[in-house]
């Protein structure tokens, strides 16, 4: 029999992590997958769970002027209907598995389940998003792209909870995003670009990009932001420098096959994505 | 009269209906199956682990009839004892009170195997290497066609068009996986389990028991589209003789990772024409070789094969034709029974074939196949003279005022040019003409099924029908009762159907080939008839049918001359679609299908079979992509990677149906269900075709193919398009 916790608050569930072989269930919808309960942080069967569900903190959501946090334990569904999350966001939440899947499925488990596929990562990684970490020593934040080390793998140890997400509010005066995926609903994602820009005065005063799918984890690289930054908008009616851009990025990309795609068709479809934007933005 | 049986389908939209998985009894144990890990080769050497008390291990050895699994030949064992010809093979069955102590067993059992270089594909199986998989040359089976003269045909030919298209696997993926329970009850061996044909159950767990003390029934059934008309067989035959070794009640249900990887499939197939073309542009000789990839066991081979070659020109009157098919031996799961059972596969590939020739000879492809159409007057290929009116000009029209096909063909054909807006999208629209013959091949209704049913009236004037054929969620048992109750002129709630128990029912048959309606449903409708004019009010009363051919009916096994189907349905596809060009997904803006089914009995559960088979043939043409690794076995592993439309990829399907009355079916009924999956794979690529303006010769067409077609000759070079300045 496996013992389960269900705390009412975030310094009770770090003292019951602090005892370890614990692991976290938060909405269950990646644990509960596949013929027998896997959990991604425990190779075996740990002793013991830890529900989250009960704890209030892990689900409020807050804003101030220049930031929005987000409680692990809040469920995509309410993101997606909290008009304060970035649409960015929102967006593509509603394209995550199905309603249920969703209303179930936390923010936090999406972060720590550190799947190159998910959905969320890639628009977190564009808006520069913090990951604050806590446990018995007190709490750590991180920056998400150094949060997330590769494929199901965190900085996160086994007495640690994610606790909250903390997204700096930006305004973009143009943004793209596309998923790829297997089929219209209920599908896990192939290739997925977001893509944001302000434009002022003819000027690139801003300009980001990420992929998802293509890679251990998602590609942002903000060196090669840097190279458009500043620019005027003129510089991309250039096709050759269309081309550099895309030339720095293919050199970033690098996807598998796998059983649901190739990874010609990954790279050949995120670089036409990451084209028809610039393009795009080209057009003003 | 009531026409709408409020009672209908109740319990599994309640979710109190009772599948194999919630039966339970006294006692049970489970079973798990060890499989053969190697794909070709002789079992060498055994290790097996104590086993707890309570916990039991059946192998070939246990086996008191014959080790067979009794589908058409008898090659497939039930425990591979010596050989095993591909990975997943049943070798033991384990049983006992907790499946983690099964599982723990089995990673404990250690075979070594001599094994041999196995043939996964056609042409693998054609090089033998290491020797034959089976028999001398590894072809299960072999057969050739001919009708007229080809050497003359080609004579007169302008053009000669060589073309190939080939169609891969697909996965059933029922809502329900495979399980059946087996228990002893009354001195009989009884599995109850999700299957399409109890009979076949019965058949081979009494040829595997050595004894006739068997009982099959059907449980209720999530879905089966022919994968549980032979699999049933593979779990039944070892379960029955761990069941009547221990006398105890034992469940095997396979989770879903074990039915995609180890349950059959639909069998790929590769097609070769030559195909030649006179100087007014009719086609005058067709030349065609068939290759059917079969897997480790013969099963449903032989009777894909006729399927396939016996209407391999579809619906078009071709005078020479000469077709060679062959049934290969391959060292993978054995293929089975699927929806249009070979029918799909070469509706594809004529349709396909056929829209390449027309646009290489400068035609229409809906105009120059139209040109083609068998009529009343014509022969078919194996030499019938054509029963009943043939409506296919009719269906045309009717297509093209629902779909508004010409139109669309002529705007498309105008769109702007890909290099032009390279971002865009483009719009196609494809067309594809099919047929399914129902009923079993040839005469095998009239010489090997003899279906028998019986309708029973109880003294209160409720009538039972008294039939093996099986509700498994195309709504068969509501269409029963409904040619009954019509036929008597009775409320539909006074009639219902028995559950599909051999002990019970007579063997009218297995669920399969479009039979259920045709065959079945008639010889319903002459018992109702044979009722109602002898109706006694107030007394048991009971009247049976047996199956007998109708006169004009002849098939001739040997050398496949006569009337290769006792009935034939007609259909007609069309499907529009806008393919983005940066993606190459395409999104379905329409679906427009019309039918000759002869009458449908009931409209709305034939718009289930057309819902059902059109979307699962658009799933088939485009996104169901099963492919085979290194080691033989599927990549695809579970319900997120094998890629089933659902009905958001869909929209709303218009359809019209043509009366067209048969005069040996119930109500004039003709086969509908397989008839539906058979055209929508070849109309979704003809669309795609239309789109991008390139032929394409093999299904499943993801974005994946589409974008190699498109840009894989950029050379791999990502940042020069072909059409860059």
């Amino acid at each position: 029999m496996v013992i389960a916790y269900r705390p009412e608050t975030t310094a009770q569930a770090v003292e019951y992590l602090a005892r370890g072989d614990v692991a976290i269930f938060a909405g269950g919808t990646d644990i509960m997958v596949g013929d027998k309960p896997v959990c991604r942080s425990f190779k075996g069967e740990p002793s013991a769970m830890l529900f989250i569900d009960a704890i209030d903190e892990l689900k409020t959501l807050s804003d101030n002027s220049k930031t929005i946090t987000v409680g692990a334990g809040l469920s995509l569904t309410e993101l997606e209907n909290d008009h304060r999350v970035p649409k960015l966001l929102r967006d593509s939440i509603l394209q995550v598995a199905a309603p249920g899947v969703r209303n179930c499925a936390t923010m936090g488990g999406n972060v720590c389940n550190a799947s190159p596929a998910a959905d969320t990562l890639p628009i977190l990684y564009l808006l520069d998003t913090q990951v604050v970490v806590s446990s018995v020593n007190g709490k750590i934040t991180f920056p998400i792209e150094q949060f997330i080390k590769g494929p199901g793998i965190t900085q996160l140890t086994s007495s640690d909870l994610l606790t909250q997400l903390v997204i700096p509010k930006t305004e973009f005066s143009h943004t793209f995003y596309r998923k790829v995926g297997t089929r219209c609903a209920n599908a896990l994602t192939k290739v997925s670009i977001v893509g944001a820009a302000n434009i002022q005065n003819g000027l690139l005063s801003d300009w980001r990009v990420a992929f998802g799918a293509v890679g251990p984890t998602v590609v942002r690289d903000q060196q090669i932001e840097s190279l458009l930054i500043g620019k005027p908008v003129a510089w991309l009616k250039q096709h050759h420098n269309i081309q550099s851009i895309i030339e720095a990025y293919k050199a970033k990309i690098s996807p598998l096959s796998d059983q649901r795609s190739t990874a010609t068709y990954r790279l050949r479809t995120s670089l036409k994505l990451l084209e028809k934007w610039l393009t795009e933005l080209s057009d003003g | 009269m009531v026409t709408v049986n409020t009672q209908f389908k109740q319990a599994e939209a309640c979710g109190v209906a009772e599948y194999v998985a919630d039966r339970h009894f006294e006692g049970q144990l489970e079973g798990r199956f060890y499989r053969s890990s190697c794909s070709r080769g002789v079992i060498d050497d055994v290790q097996l682990p104590t086993f707890p008390p309570g916990y039991h291990l059946f192998s070939a050895s246990d086996v008191p009839g014959k080790n067979e699994l009794p589908i058409v030949e008898n090659d497939w064992p039930a425990f591979a004892d010596k050989e095993v010809r591909y990975i997943g093979q049943v070798v033991y069955l384990l049983v006992g009170p907790d499946p983690e102590v099964l599982e723990d067993l089995i990673k404990q059992i250690k075979i070594t195997y001599i094994s041999s270089t196995p043939a996964f594909t056609i042409s693998q199986s054609q090089a033998m290497k290491d020797g034959p998989i089976c028999g001398s040359d590894n072809q299960f089976d072999h057969h050739e066609l001919i009708k007229g003269d080809i050497d003359k045909g080609f004579a007169e030919a302008v053009t000669i068009i060589e073309d190939s298209c080939s169609t891969s696997y697909q996965e059933h993926l029922y809502l329900e996986t495979q399980g059946v329970i087996g228990y002893p009850k009354e001195g009989k061996i009884v599995i109850e389990g999700s299957m399409q044909c109890p009979w076949y159950v019965h058949h081979c767990m009494s040829h595997v028991l050595g004894h006739d003390k068997v009982r099959a029934i059907q449980c209720t059934t999530g879905g089966g589209f022919g994968g549980k008309e032979d699999f049933p067989d593979v779990l039944a035959g070892p379960l029955a003789v761990a069941v009547e070794h221990l006398q105890l009640p034992i469940r095997l249900i396979f989770n879903r990772t074990e039915d995609i990887a180890f349950t059959s499939k639909r069998h790929p197939v590769e097609f070769n024409y030559r195909t030649g073309v006179d100087k007014d542009g009719k086609i005058v000789a067709m030349d065609l070789k068939l290759d059917i990839n079969s897997g480790g066991y013969f099963s449903l081979s032989g009777i894909v094969l006729q399927r396939s070659l016996t209407t391999c020109t579809n619906v078009y009157d071709i005078p020479n034709v000469r077709v060679s098919g062959t049934a290969w031996a391959t060292n993978t799961v054995p293929n089975g029974a699927f929806r249009g059972f070979g029918a799909p596969q070469t509706c594809f590939a004529i349709e396909t074939h056929l829209s390449h020739v027309a646009k290489e000879t400068g035609q229409d492809p809906a105009a120059f196949k139209q040109a083609h159409f068998l009529t009343s007057q014509s022969k078919t290929l194996t030499g019938a003279e054509i029963y009943g009116d043939m409506v296919l000009d009719q269906m045309m029209t009717r297509a093209d005022e629902l779909s508004d096909y010409h139109e669309k063909v002529k705007s498309y054909a105008a769109q702007v040019q890909m290099s032009d807006d390279k971002f865009g999208k483009r719009r196609g629209i494809g067309l594809a003409v099919f047929q399914h013959g129902c009923g079993f091949a040839g005469d095998l209704e009239d010489i090997l099924v003899k279906a028998k049913v019986a309708i029973v009236k109880d003294p209160q004037g409720n009538v039972e029908i008294l039939a093996s054929n099986t509700d498994i969620g195309q709504g068969l048992s509501l269409t029963f009762c409904k040619i009954v109750a019509e036929t008597l002129d009775i409320p539909l709630d006074r009639v219902h159907q028995a559950r599909p128990d051999t002990d019970k029912v007579p063997d009218s048959g297995p669920t399969v080939a479009s039979r259920s309606i045709l065959i079945v449903g008639y010889l319903l409708e002459n018992a109702a008839k044979e009722l109602k004019e002898n109706w006694i009010e107030g007394v048991e009363q009971r009247f049976e049918q047996v199956y007998k051919k109708p006169d004009y009916h002849h098939w001739d096994q040997q050398t496949y001359q006569g009337n290769a189907y006792q009935a034939t349905s007609y259909g007609i596809n069309v499907v529009e679609i806008e393919l983005d060009l940066v993606t190459c997904q395409s999104e379905i803006l329409g679906l427009w299908a019309v039918y000759d089914v002869g009458h449908a009995i009931d409209a709305l559960v034939f718009q289930g079979q057309i819902d059902g088979g059109l979307v699962q043939a658009i799933g088939y043409g485009s996104s169901e992509k099963l492919e085979l690794n290194e080691q033989g076995t599927f990549a695809q592993k579970s319900m997120a990677d094998y890629v089933i439309p659902t009905s958001l990829d869909v929209p709303k399907i218009v359809s019209s149906l043509v009366e067209n009355p048969y005069e040996f079916g119930p109500q004039g009924a003709k086969g509908g269900g397989e008839l539906t999956h058979n055209g929508g794979a070849a109309a979704y690529v003809a669309a795609v075709e239309s789109a991008i303006g390139v032929n394409i010769s093999s299904i499943p067409v993801t974005p994946e193919l589409i974008s190699e077609l498109l840009y894989g000759c950029e050379n791999g070079d990502e940042s020069g398009g072909k059409n860059e300045d």
